[in-house]
């Protein structure tokens, strides 16, 4: 080989001083992880959960470094163990006094029911302007490790009190929105994402693998117009490679549209008309148009979701004029939204889409495949949520919880005192058209 | 969410990698097999072979979705590091691309099958074995670094920095 010399041996140097740095930062993170475990104070068990979870798994993993992690594996795992201490802040953040307590409870029982029971939630801050999920970390965990012939997970499940039907999550939102509550109806997006992401394991790739051969077809008759420059010796594989990442661009970004689509789809069904009002006003910081590319992370331009959020709640923006829908106190709501409509007329983003190859391709994936996988993706929700939210069919509810603002009362309760609780989507929405009537009155209110 | 599942899918392809590799250098030294390392010999020779567009899969059809998903997603870092052994190849002697074809398929069929060399498929030679070794171990390398940046600072903006290995994103907003 010509990798080692014949008098220094770099592969058993690395493996000594990468075995005693992982043993070191396993033991490490470990203790770390124990001491936010027993000492911060969190609104509910998922943040102890979570640290228990990377205590127990560090620490195995230390006990394993010295005699049976090969060679081979250990870089990886000194990657694993990196990314684990990573998650820790997940965790750290979750403290009591960095969240929307009131909120964390109900939004947690709601994002419980739409993703099932065993799932649990950290909810936290995060500097960044971005509301985001992340998990499930112990699936993750599992996924790698069980192949590992020197880990032993039984041991994980005992330590750290965790059993195959638990999944753990974090939901991120922005630090300085924290009161915010209107804009967290975003969080309806972020569960779409553990339901996408069954379809995704399940029907995506499948699909993919249909769709590769003809669009790499059509890449390979451009680059074979003009080829890459190469040598001898690499000439058609040179032209491969141009394929292969036009081919690999074009998944990357029809996965990422189409699971960003489908999550504004069931944060629409779940939240409806909030949802939407939520979406714009995020959405309006930022270009309407800008495409699907790398500096954008792939993410579907925001013309594009909005107009895919408005066709989930469209008949909440019409008039319903037998029922009275939409009545004075909803009027500016509604109005609002219908801006949203007016927003989606427009083809801008579409234009640019279709203007480049690979995303016109790869949004040609997502059109062939919408219906059915916005179908299927709503199917996993339970039988209490199958239905979308309709403010038009609630909106006696909603103006007696405006009414309840009004006169500077929570809006948990509906028909008076004691009344039965308000769904955590009513209150939502009647915050969003409160918010909307202030504004049709002082457009400087709430600034 | 894309980010912790990705990022276990490259640790993982990226320790099966070195394992061949590794194993690579024990059947060139005529030392015996484990278990896990002939599993991870077969895995990559397999892998390899639907990676590589150049040696033409018999039934491709009969490739898993995940697996041809994996292979799309790995099949531009493949191509990098076998253009980065470019000048290995030709010290080796190799001054045809059909040669690198014929020595890849060769290859693929070792991994596949360590120590029982086919009709037409003889064992790798001690620089058909180093070939190898370079190819695996750098794709492992290459695999790794797009899940810790080689131990570089991230760019960032905030307090957090956002993975994006193989160009998958963060699920967010």
């Amino acid at each position: 080989m010509s990798s080692p010399s014949p008098v220094f041996d770099e592969i058993a140097w690395r493996d000594t001083e990468l075995r005693r740095e992982v043993r070191r930062c396993a033991t490490g993170l470990s203790k770390l992880a124990k001491t936010i475990q027993l000492t911060e104070d969190f609104i509910t068990p998922t943040p102890r959960k979570l640290a228990a979870l990377i205590s127990e798994t560090s620490a195995l993993i230390a006990e394993a470094v010295e005699r049976r992690i090969p060679t081979a594996e250990l870089a990886a795992v000194n990657s694993f163990l990196s990314n684990a201490a990573l998650h820790l802040r997940f965790v750290e953040r979750a403290r009591v006094a960095q969240t929307p307590w009131s909120l964390v409870q109900p939004a947690e029982e709601l994002l419980k029911l739409a993703a099932g029971q065993g799932t649990h939630f950290i909810i936290r801050p995060t500097w960044s302007y971005n509301y985001s999920i992340r998990g499930d970390f112990w699936a993750q965990y599992k996924r790698y490790l069980e192949s590992r012939k020197w880990f032993s997970l039984d041991l994980v499940r005992q330590r750290a009190d965790i059993s195959d039907t638990e999944k753990v999550y974090c939901v991120s939102f922005p630090r300085i929105e924290r009161a915010n509550a209107l804009l967290h109806a975003l969080w309806g997006h972020e569960v779409g994402h553990i339901l996408v992401a069954r379809w995704v394991r399940d029907t995506f790739d499948t699909e993919w693998k249909k769709a590769e051969l003809e669009i790499k077809k059509k890449f390979e008759a451009s680059v074979r117009k003009s080829p890459p420059p190469a040598g001898e010796l690499f000439k058609e594989r040179a032209i491969q490679d141009e394929i292969a990442k036009l081919t690999n661009a074009t998944r990357v970004v029809a996965q990422q549209g189409i699971t960003e689509l489908l999550c504004d789809h069931v944060g629409g069904h779940l939240f409806g008309p909030a949802a939407l009002a939520a979406t714009l006003e995020f959405a309006a910081r930022f270009s309407l148009d800008a495409p699907p590319e790398s500096s954008s992370q792939n993410y579907p331009p925001w013309r594009y979701r909005i107009r895919q959020i408005v066709l989930s709640c469209d008949a909440d923006l019409a008039d319903h004029a037998e029922i009275g829908y939409p009545p004075p106190k909803l009027k500016p709501f509604v109005e609002w939204l219908r801006e949203a409509k007016r927003i989606a007329d427009s083809k801008s983003d579409e234009t640019l889409i279709r203007n480049n190859p690979v995303t016109n391709q790869a949004y040609d994936f997502i059109t062939t495949h919408w219906t059915s996988a916005a179908t299927s993706v709503i199917g996993m929700l339970p039988p209490e949520l199958s239905k979308p939210y309709r403010l038009s069919e609630r909106y006696a509810r909603v103006v007696s919880l405006i009414e309840r603002i009004e006169q500077r009362l929570p809006p948990n309760t509906v028909d008076g005192y004691p009344g039965s609780p308000a769904s955590l989507q009513d209150i939502l929405c009647a915050g969003w058209a409160y918010k909307a009537l202030q504004i049709h009155g002082n457009p400087a209110w709430g600034t | 969410m894309e980010d912790l599942s990705s990022v276990v899918s490259l640790l993982t392809m990226s320790s099966n990698l070195e394992h061949a590799a590794m194993s690579l250098r024990k059947i060139l030294e005529e030392r015996e097999l484990d278990e896990t390392e002939t599993a991870a010999l077969k895995w990559a020779g397999e892998f390899l072979r639907v990676v590589d567009w150049g040696t033409a899969v018999p039934d491709a059809q009969d490739v898993d979705g995940h697996v041809a998903v994996q292979a799309t997603s790995i099949r531009p870092t493949f191509y990098a590091c076998l253009f980065r052994i470019g000048p290995e190849f030709k010290e080796a002697g190799f001054t045809k691309e059909s040669e690198v074809t014929s020595f890849l398929g060769k290859l693929y069929h070792n991994l596949e099958q360590p120590g029982a060399p086919g009709r037409g498929r003889p064992k790798l030679k001690a620089t058909e074995a180093d070939l190898g070794y370079q190819l695996l171990h750098g794709m492992a390398e290459a695999l790794l670094v797009q899940v810790d940046s080689n131990g570089s600072p991230r760019p960032y903006t905030t307090d957090e920095w956002d993975q994006t290995p193989n160009e998958f994103a963060i699920a967010s907003v």
